[in-house]
């Protein structure tokens, strides 16, 4: 498995930074020949604020061949470009904006308008033809992360320098840039690549006022709470294929205000699961990764990572899971309630003694742990537990450090945040045809406030997933504008992705009867 | 202390003892990771057959040949001609502080080479003799050995600042050269410290891992 690491927006970029960091000791700044990441992994920054851009040093132009680089996806769109006065004229929502300040629907808007409004794409494709597709910001975008990816034309001449197998976008839920532009990106690409494989990180916001921006957290749990539902709510053929979630507030109370300590360690962390120096036969491409993950499910699943690392010694491994699961959650969970783990170590650490650990920790079956071993640095061990779905209990909120306590105050926030007058989520300055699509997302009868005080029930009750139907900002207009197609379908849907849809139902089906390797029907009934 | 710099048995068997120490530290370094890879792993380990994938077992030579194909990393481009080059000057810094003065061995010296004492480019081919003797040793040592460690950024600096020390202590090796037969005490142990300490930094990533595995 090697990944594309793609940081959007300030903390994605930050995070983004300390994945790409050159292993090699540059010699006034150069390196005489190529950038050698930790991993072998590449990657990218993506970032809207261009001031953010001019106050580092690490990541230079993409478009001046810079490596790392960095590509502000709104650029290739002209100061005088007709694309860019339409929608600002039509919707009010200008493209060249320099940041999204906690505006999650910003971006979601955009991109949507891109894809309801045909002659809005017809004029961006015949003004710019170089982006033929229906969204020229996306497929900039995509053609900048591309040439790192298995996808690419580039082959490897020496026989080293391997291209991505997957890619893992990093993020965090309730900023602006990349909490708005992670959900487009990876419909975009698995609208083109529907099987390969795309991870996302997010990085969700602490508790209180941020204390850079001042930003409130009902604001920025708002933010959070639509870029995790409309990423929870595509199936696993056109959303990714895992959420890793990190929760910040644990971050912060361990580390203070200290956030570079804190990218540091989510990065030290989520070494496991990038390394290379794999144990001989353990090293998976990221597409059985990627099938590992989604095995039985037909929603991306919600993985937690718990990290721990010791000095090397002797049996290290149950008190390596011990301490991952009690003291290294990234985000809160009970691990009992976990459907699956998959375990990245570093060190010499024994395959059956690490299963029959978490086993016994967790009570997860030993078949549906599955641990990837790589060889460590000079004296350490380390161990990263994914857990998959580790959430679902009854009465779950309101025990202290769940999964389930932070997913409900996050969606309470942003329920808030909704219905305090001051919000003004629906400006007056709009045009009206916005207004009223926002109007119906946020307040509608099946907008997403409903949709929210629902999935605080199902939360309340134990379900999972308590995020169900996707949701878009223009979907009246879609359904006004297209009667006839929306009746029928919902949306269009070719015959590869329905194929895909059976498929994916039919291993769930037989899974949950025990067939195939799903294993225990029981746990697989309870993810619903 | 002056005496012990300019004792030549004691320098030059140290300098050999901790090359040759490196070199079975590396050797048995590689043998641990295989051992401890072995015991932990899934397959076992066929001490004489083939490797037998299906039936989960494999032969000693074929993960030993494997351990080592995964443990490869690619340090890094400006950190590998770094080393090649510490590695050259190493040996021909050694060469210089022990065999360019008759004060330390007195019938194996650079003067004994008349040919080359009266030359004018004398020291240089000197240097350039060893040097090219040097290369074919430096030019594999980052590839067979550094590659095979996860090495720090602060060990890779400790290996590349070998190259400015050892270009210290050839240039006090030859002002020594140049003055003979005065003695410059003074640079005399300034050479052999800078010698040393950079041959302590070239092996230190094999010797902390040793060290690291006996824990």
């Amino acid at each position: 498995m090697r990944l594309c690491i793609v940081g959007i927006g300030g903390c994605g970029g930050h995070l983004a930074e300390r994945f790409l960091q050159n292993q090699d000791v540059p010699i006034l700044n150069r390196s005489l020949g190529e950038h050698v990441s930790f991993g072998g992994v590449k990657g990218l920054w993506l970032e809207a604020d261009v001031q953010e851009t001019q106050n580092q040093r690490f990541f230079g132009s993409l478009d001046r061949g810079c490596y790392p680089g960095f590509f502000i996806p709104h650029d290739i769109i002209g100061d005088k470009s007709k694309t860019h006065r339409i929608i600002n004229q039509c919707y009010g929502y200008d493209l060249k904006k320099q940041g999204f300040m906690r505006q999650a629907e910003f971006l979601k808007a955009v991109f949507e308008i891109f894809e309801t409004d045909q002659e809005l794409r017809s004029e961006a494709s015949s003004e710019y033809p170089e982006y033929p597709s229906k969204n020229p910001i996306l497929e900039a975008s995509w053609d900048r992360i591309r040439p790192y990816t298995t996808l690419s034309d580039q082959k490897d001449n020496d026989g080293e320098s391997k291209m991505c197998d997957g890619i893992l976008f990093i993020v965090s839920l309730g900023g602006g840039t990349g909490t708005g532009f992670v959900n487009p990106i990876t419909r975009y690409i698995r609208g083109k690549y529907g099987a390969y494989p795309v991870f996302v990180m997010g990085v969700l916001t602490e508790e209180g006022v941020d204390p850079q921006q001042r930003a409130k957290e009902p604001k920025r749990a708002l933010g959070a709470a639509i870029s995790l539902y409309d990423l929870m709510t595509k199936n696993v053929v056109e959303s990714v294929d895992g959420v890793i979630l990190v929760d910040n507030q644990i971050m912060v109370e361990r580390f203070g205000q200290d956030y570079s300590a804190i990218d540091d360690f989510i990065h030290q962390a989520m070494r496991p699961f990038v390394a290379g120096r794999h144990y001989p036969g353990e090293d998976p491409p990221s597409l059985a990764m990627r099938e590992k993950f989604i095995e039985g499910l037909n929603r991306p699943p919600i993985l937690v990572p718990c990290y721990w690392r010791e000095k090397r010694r002797k049996d290290p491994e149950d008190e390596l899971v011990k301490l991952a699961l009690t003291k290294g959650r990234l985000f809160g969970c009970d691990p009992e309630k976990a459907d699956r783990a998959y375990v990245f170590t570093r060190g010499f650490i024994d395959h059956e003694e690490i299963v029959s650990a978490i086993a016994s920790y967790s009570g997860i079956p030993a078949e549906r742990i599955e641990p990837w071993r790589k060889l460590g640095e000079n004296g350490w061990d380390e161990i990263l537990i994914l857990l998959r779905n580790p959430y679902g209990k009854e009465r779950g909120r309101d025990v202290k450090g769940t999964l389930e306590q932070r997913i409900h105050r996050m969606i309470g926030m942003a329920i808030k945040y909704m219905d305090d007058i001051e919000s003004n989520l629906v400006k007056d300055g709009m045009p009206d045809r916005t207004k009223r699509a926002l109007e119906d997302y946020f307040y509608g009868e099946d907008g997403i406030r409903k949709r929210f005080e629902e999935a605080l029930l199902k939360i309340e009750n134990g379900e999972r997933p308590f995020f169900l139907e996707e949701r878009n900002i223009f979907e009246r207009a879609i359904r006004e504008s297209h009667p006839q197609q929306t009746q029928e379908t919902g949306r269009k849907v070719d015959e590869d992705e329905v194929r895909k849809i059976v498929e994916a139902e039919v291993s769930r089906a037989l899974a949950e009867r025990g067939f195939g390797a799903g294993g225990d029907p029981k746990r697989t009934l309870q993810e619903g | 202390m002056t005496s012990l710099f300019l004792n030549g048995v004691f320098g030059v068997s140290l300098f050999l003892l901790l090359l040759a120490g490196g070199v079975a530290l590396h050797l048995l370094n590689m043998e641990r990771t295989y051992r401890r890879v072995a015991a932990t792993s899934k397959v076992k380990v066929d001490d004489e057959g083939e490797p037998k994938a299906n039936g989960g077992k494999i032969s000693k030579d074929k993960l030993k040949e494997e351990i080592m194909e995964e443990m490869f990393t690619r340090q890094g481009s400006n950190f590998n001609a770094a080393a090649v080059a510490a590695w050259m000057l190493l040996f021909a810094a050694f060469a210089y502080f022990y065999f360019l003065t008759p004060e330390i061995f007195p019938r194996h010296n650079y003067f004994q080479v008349s040919f080359l004492a009266s030359g004018p480019l004398g020291f240089a081919a000197f240097g350039l003799l060893v040097l090219l003797f040097s290369l074919v040793a430096a030019a594999f040592v980052p590839r067979k050995i550094y590659g095979y460690y996860e090495l720090s950024k602060s060990m890779k600096v400790a290996v590349m600042f070998a190259v400015p020390l050892l270009a210290v202590s050839i240039f006090l090796s030859v002002q020594q050269g140049t003055i003979y037969p005065e003695v410059d005490l003074g640079s005399r142990s300034f050479a052999f410290l800078a010698l040393f300490a950079s041959e302590a930094a070239l092996l230190w990533p094999v010797y902390a891992d040793a060290l690291g595995g006996m824990k």
